[in-house]
C-alpha cells in the first residue's frame, strides 16, 4: 500500500480521503491556498503545504506547484478528489512524468471520456444505448439543422468539452436553432477553449439516473449500483438516492451490464459513474461518464457497505477489486446542504459558521468539512456538509432524513437545509415518481411552506 | 457599624485604587490601608515594556520595519547555490533589490528567489533543504 500520498483538493472530499488513508496508514500531505489555512483537511493531515493565494487558478488549480508540493513532500500518489484537476489529462499525464501515481484512470481515459461526442460514438460502437443525436461533432449550424431535422425537435445543442450545463442550449423549434448554436459555441470557447459542437435528442421530462463502477488492473469491473439524481435545481444536485423508484429490476440489470459494457470499453481503471437519462417510457441512455469519485458516493457505500475511496486506494496501488458483487441492502438518501440563501435567489453567503451541531445515531453519516467558528469562504463552492440516511425501506429512510435535518444546526449563514427538509414531505417526492423537472417547477410552493411553517421549538410543539 | 458594612466597606477599599481610607462617625474609626501598588494607571508615565504574560496579537517582531521575506512558490529551500558552497547571504549582510537570497527547488529546476527591495538580512526562517509552501518565511529583514 502507499506511504504518502498528495490530497489534491480541499473541503469535504479532502477529509473523506484522508480519512480512508489514515485507516490505510497512509501518510497524508494536504495542500491548501491562503484562504484554507485554518481548514479542516489541513488540520487532519499528517503534513500540509500552502500552495499559492486563495484563487483556485493559482492554488487548486495551480498543476507545478502542486506537483512541486508532491514531488519534494515524498509522496508516491495523488488524489484529485472532484472537481479541480481531478478530470484533467494533462495533470494524469505530468504525475506519470514526475513518478508519481495518479489515482484515477489513465489520461488517455480521461481525455476520451472527456470529449462527449467522442465518449458518445464509442458507446454506439459497443451497443450501450446513446440518445439519439449527430454522430460526432457537427462543424455549423447549417450542419446542426439537418440532424436536428432527422432527429426531431426539441434538441440539445452541446459542447463536446462541456461539463456542469454549460455550452448547452435547449431548441424547441427550427428558428431557434442557429441563435442557439452561436451561443452555445461561444460560451463553450469561453469556458473550455474549445467549440467542438454535437447535438442530441432533448428528452422531456427525463430521470437523472447514473451507475457507480470500480474497476481494477486485472479487468475486473463491477457496478455498484444506481443512484437516482433527478432532484436538481439549474443542473445543480440536491438530494441523491438509491435504489431509484424508477427502475424495476429488469431496467436495473440492463442498465448495469450497459455501465459495465461502458467502463470496459475505454478501459476503465478505478471509480467511475455511468450517467443516464431515462424517458418516462422506460427508455434509457447514455449521457456520459464522470471519470473521478462524485460528490455523492456515500449514497452508494451506504447501500452496499463498501468503502469506495479505499477502493480507489487499493486499485491505484495494482490491488484486485475486495468484491465481486455489490447488491444493494435497503434504502439511502442523501441531502446536500449549501451555504446558500433560498429566499434571495440562492446566492452563496459565505461567513463565519458560529455553531454547528451534527445529528447522528443509527444510519446517519455527515461528510463535512465544517466545525464552529470555521469560516466559508467566497473562493470556492457552497457545499457546507452532506447529510447521508440509510435505513431498511425507503419511507424509513425519508423519516430518518427528516428527523437528523430537524437536529442538524449550522448557524452564521443561511442554508439550504431547510428546502432539503421539505422536499421530503412533497407528495411527488413520497411516491417516487419526479423527473429533472420537479425542483425548478415545485420550488416556489416549497419555499412558500418554509415560509407558512413555524419557526419555534414551541409552536412546532403546539401544532403536532 | 455592623460586621456586614465594615466587611463591604474593605471589600469597596481593595478593589479602589485608594491606599488609605479613614472613616471616624461617633465612637467608631476605622483606617484601612494597602501598600501602593503598582497598577498600570492610565496616564503611564513611563512605556513599560510588554508583559511577559499576556500572548501578544501582534507579531513577534516589534522593531519598527521589520519584514519577512516569503516564497513565491512551492519547493525545497536551499541557501547555497550548491552542497557545500557558501550561503548566498548571512544575517547581517546588505542586500540589493534583485540580488539573489536563496534558491528553490521544485521538479528539478533551480528557482533563484530575489530580494523585492534594498534589506538588511535579520535571520533565516526556513531550514535548509526543507520542503517550503507558499507565502512560508525564509528570512526576516530589515528594510532600508
Amino acid at each position: 500500500m502507499f506511504k504518502r500520498i498528495l490530497i489534491a483538493n480541499r473541503g469535504e472530499i479532502a477529509v473523506r480521503i484522508i480519512r480512508a488513508c489514515r485507516e490505510l496508514d497512509i501518510e497524508t500531505v494536504a495542500v491548501y491556498s491562503q484562504a484554507d489555512e485554518a481548514s479542516l483537511h489541513v488540520q487532519l493531515a499528517t503534513q500540509a503545504v500552502c500552495i499559492g493565494p486563495a484563487k483556485a487558478a493559482q492554488s487548486y488549480l495551480n498543476q507545478t506547484a502542486i506537483l512541486s508540493a508532491a514531488v519534494e513532500s515524498g509522496c508516491e500518489a495523488i488524489h484529485p478528489g472532484y472537481g479541480f484537476l481531478s478530470e484533467n489529462g494533462e495533470f494524469a499525464e505530468l504525475c506519470e512524468k514526475c513518478g508519481l501515481t495518479f489515482i484515477g484512470p489513465s489520461p488517455a481515459v480521461l481525455n476520451q471520456m472527456g470529449n462527449k461526442a467522442a465518449a458518445r460514438a464509442l458507446m454506439q460502437q459497443v451497443g450501450v444505448p446513446v440518445v439519439p443525436g449527430s454522430d460526432g461533432p457537427v462543424k455549423d449550424a447549417a450542419q446542426a439543422a439537418v440532424v436536428a431535422q432527422a432527429i426531431g425537435y426539441p434538441v440539445l445543442v452541446k459542447a463536446s468539452a462541456g461539463g456542469g450545463g454549460r455550452g448547452m442550449r435547449r431548441v424547441y423549434r427550427p428558428e431557434e436553432l442557429a441563435p442557439a448554436f452561436a451561443s452555445a459555441q461561444a460560451e463553450a470557447e469561453a469556458c473550455f477553449g474549445d467549440g467542438e459542437m454535437y447535438l442530441e435528442k432533448l428528452i422531456l421530462h427525463p430521470r437523472h439516473i447514473e451507475f457507480q463502477i470500480m474497476a481494477d488492473r486485472f479487468g475486473h469491473v463491477v457496478h455498484l449500483g444506481e443512484r437516482d439524481c433527478s432532484i436538481q435545481r439549474k443542473n445543480q444536485k440536491l438530494l441523491e438516492e438509491s435504489p431509484s423508484k424508477a427502475l424495476t429490476p429488469q431496467l436495473r440489470e440492463q442498465m448495469g451490464a450497459a455501465a459495465v459494457a461502458a467502463a470496459k470499453a475505454c478501459g476503465y481503471e478505478g471509480a467511475g459513474t455511468v450517467e443516464f437519462v431515462v424517458d418516462p417510457a422506460g427508455n434509457f441512455y447514455f449521457i456520459e461518464m464522470n471519470t473521478r469519485i462524485q460528490v455523492e458516493h456515500p449514497v452508494t457505500e451506504m447501500v452496499t457497505g463498501i468503502d469506495l475511496v479505499r477502493e480507489q486506494l487499493r486499485v491505484a496501488v495494482g490491488l484486485p477489486l475486495s468484491f465481486t458483487q455489490a447488491p444493494l441492502t435497503g434504502h439511502a438518501i442523501e441531502v446536500r446542504i449549501n451555504a446558500e440563501d433560498p429566499a434571495a435567489g440562492f446566492r452563496p453567503v459565505p461567513g463565519k459558521t458560529e455553531f454547528v451541531h451534527f445529528p447522528g445515531g443509527n444510519g446517519v453519516r455527515v461528510d463535512s468539512a465544517l466545525y464552529s467558528g470555521f469560516t466559508l469562504s467566497p473562493y470556492y463552492d457552497s457545499l457546507a456538509a452532506k447529510v447521508i440516511v440509510h435505513a431498511p425501506t425507503r419511507l424509513a429512510a425519508i423519516r430518518k432524513m427528516r428527523r437528523a435535518l430537524e437536529e442538524l444546526v449550522i448557524e452564521g449563514y443561511p442554508t439550504t437545509a431547510d428546502l432539503g427538509h421539505l422536499i421530503l414531505y412533497h407528495p411527488d417526492f413520497l411516491k417516487g415518481s419526479y423527473d429533472t423537472g420537479f425542483l425548478d417547477k415545485e420550488l416556489d410552493t416549497l419555499l412558500r411552506w418554509g415560509e407558512e411553517c413555524p419557526r419555534s421549538g414551541s409552536e412546532e410543539e403546539a401544532a403536532r | 457599624m455592623n460586621h456586614e458594612t465594615l466587611i463591604a466597606i474593605m471589600g469597596a477599599f481593595d478593589g479602589s485604587a485608594l491606599t488609605r481610607l479613614e472613616y471616624t462617625q461617633g465612637d467608631t474609626r476605622i483606617l484601612l490601608e494597602k501598600a501602593a501598588v503598582s497598577l498600570p494607571v492610565p496616564p503611564a508615565v513611563t512605556a513599560a515594556p510588554a508583559a511577559p504574560t499576556a500572548p501578544a496579537p501582534e507579531p513577534v517582531q516589534e522593531k519598527p520595519a521589520e519584514e519577512q521575506l516569503t516564497a513565491p512558490l512551492v519547493g525545497t529551500f536551499y541557501v547555497a547555490p550548491e552542497p557545500g558552497a557558501p550561503a548566498f547571504v548571512r544575517p547581517g549582510d546588505q542586500v540589493k533589490k534583485g540580488q539573489t537570497v536563496c534558491i528553490i527547488e521544485a521538479m528539478k529546476m533551480i528557482n533563484e528567489v530575489p530580494a523585492p527591495y534594498d534589506c538588511v538580512i535579520e535571520r533565516c526562517l526556513a531550514e535548509d533543504g526543507a520542503l517550503v509552501g507558499y507565502g512560508d518565511g525564509l528570512f526576516t529583514v530589515r528594510k532600508k
